[in-house]
């Protein structure tokens, strides 16, 4: 796998979490080029869904930096060192930052428009109209443009998830954040959503995914990590991880997922 | 025993009158409460434990007294204080005190009741503070508790007879002035039972159509 040049879309240098006593996250370092799709793999428990969430900061790490795009995000330079970022801060950041949840987490007093229009223009307050618009052209790409006035609660879970995915991409996000979002699916609708993802992968779209779709990483991913116990355990193209990993715990991992 | 329901019919325009102002006093009472108990959200949810204590404690208070002695305090208790009210403006206060109380623990409980991750997906979308109640979580809130809303409205109904104490002309302080005068006490309290049947009917009635927006929301947060 050649080292991609240029600056990380985002780079995690020595991020650690802990909830209590425990160690959840280990001093990750991790790079993610732009166009890259990564797959973070790993047992339940292994830190993947923290790991994602300290990258928008929806979880705050207690050890070590994240930068989006060169820019440290989180903490703020003031003279004479740095400061923690407020809520508003924070939530600016975000915006530039797409994320798809396990169970959607659409907001159900929307309709599928209204989902997928809210944030661009109440947060990012970009002109409705275009907007609308845009929104209409994502609802078609993900092959539910004619749900567009339907609330949620009439959707199934693949096409609530498809709506999750128009939703943030409307954000026009510089990232996507993906966790475990085929994992609350039923197993035949799980292909509708990772179709669309696979074609964003494709489109060049910067996407971090937590996923147990072993087929989806092989296919999509251009690198793949496996966590365990918080820690990295490998981190390798994904030709490379599938057919020839490196460590025993990931011949482990991969004999008991594979099938 | 002969029921003289004429003196009813012709004391109508009193009974309306009456029936009126419960209407308008609970209606009004009901939105600024509303509005109090929203405000009242900040503090019962915030990661401050004192003032969340704070505010848990003010709440159950104003639930835990009468209505009854709530309304003492505040037409008759007060004005030692120098703070004297007009009975409307008494009566009003009284019900609008009594029901931010309730009001707040409702909100509070709904919002409590709804998905971690909702507010998870407003934050992640750029949402933080008023924003983000205003447009993603109280709207959500409102309608999962539209019902119990529905249901303390037509206790807040039924308490508002205690003001005819005060002699605020109210449904109750209408049909016990007619009874009074014409000493027709079956006939005059019938016609205002059946008056508080029908108004909260009618509430029941809107609860009922509400409630397919609370299984919208319920369904949708799958």
């Amino acid at each position: 796998m050649p080292e991609r040049e240029g600056l990380p879309a985002v780079e995690l240098r020595g991020v650690g979490k802990r909830f209590g006593d425990q160690e959840v996250l280990s001093r990750i370092d991790l790079r993610v080029m732009p166009g890259e799709t990564v797959c973070i793999l790993g047992p339940s428990g292994s830190g993947k869904s923290t790991l994602l969430r300290c990258v928008n900061w929806l979880e705050k790490p207690d050890w070590g930096s994240v930068f989006l795009n060169g820019k440290r995000i989180g903490v703020r330079a003031v003279p004479g060192g740095a400061v923690a970022m407020n809520d508003r801060e924070l939530a600016a950041v975000r915006t530039r930052i797409g994320m798809v949840f396990q169970h959607f987490n659409l907001w159900p007093h929307m309709t599928v428009l209204g989902n997928v229009t809210e944030s661009p223009i109440h947060v990012q307050r970009r002109p409705r109209a275009q907007v609308i618009a845009e929104a209409e052209r994502l609802l078609e790409k993900v092959g539910l443009a004619d749900k567009r006035h339907v609330h949620p609660a009439y959707l199934s879970g693949g096409q609530m998830q498809r709506v999750a995915i128009a939703r943030a991409l409307a954000m026009r996000p510089e990232l996507l954040l993906f966790d475990e979002p085929t994992s609350a699916l039923d197993p035949e609708l799980v292909g509708e959503v990772l179709a669309v993802m696979q074609d964003l992968a494709q489109e060049g779209m910067t996407m971090i995914v937590v996923t147990h779709e072993m087929h989806f990483a092989r296919d999509a991913a251009s690198r793949v990590v496996l966590l365990d116990k918080g820690r990295i355990v490998e981190e390798a193209g994904a030709e490379d991880f599938f057919e020839r990993p490196q460590t025993e715990r990931s011949r482990q991992f991969l004999e008991r997922y594979s099938r | 025993m002969t029921l003289r329901m004429e003196v009813i019919w012709k004391e109508a325009p009193q009974f309306a009158a009456g029936l009126a102002n419960t209407v308008w006093l609970c209606g009004a009472a009901m939105v600024l409460s509303l509005a109090l108990g929203a405000l009242f959200l900040g503090p019962l949810m915030s990661r401050n434990a004192n003032l969340r204590r704070g505010a848990a404690a003010l709440v159950d208070a104003g639930r835990c007294v009468p209505f009854l002695l709530l309304t003492y305090i505040v037409y008759f208790g007060l004005p030692a204080a120098g703070v004297v009210l007009d009975k409307w403006t008494a009566a009003l206060a009284t019900l609008v005190l009594y029901n931010t109380a309730y009001m707040a623990e409702i909100l509070r409980a709904g919002w409590a009741g709804l998905p971690p991750g909702q507010t998870q997906a407003a934050r992640a979308f750029g949402y933080s503070g008023f924003a983000m109640t205003r447009r993603i979580i109280l709207p959500q809130v409102l309608i999962a508790v539209g019902p119990v809303i529905g249901n303390q409205l037509i206790q807040l109904i039924k308490d508002s007879a205690f003001l005819s104490i005060i002699t605020v002309p109210e449904l109750t302080f209408a049909a016990n002035a007619v009874q009074s005068f014409y000493f027709v006490p079956f006939e005059s309290f019938l016609a205002a039972t059946l008056l508080y049947w029908g108004l909260c009917g009618g509430i029941e009635w809107l609860v009922r159509r509400g409630e397919r927006w609370a299984f919208l929301v319920r369904r949708g947060h799958a």
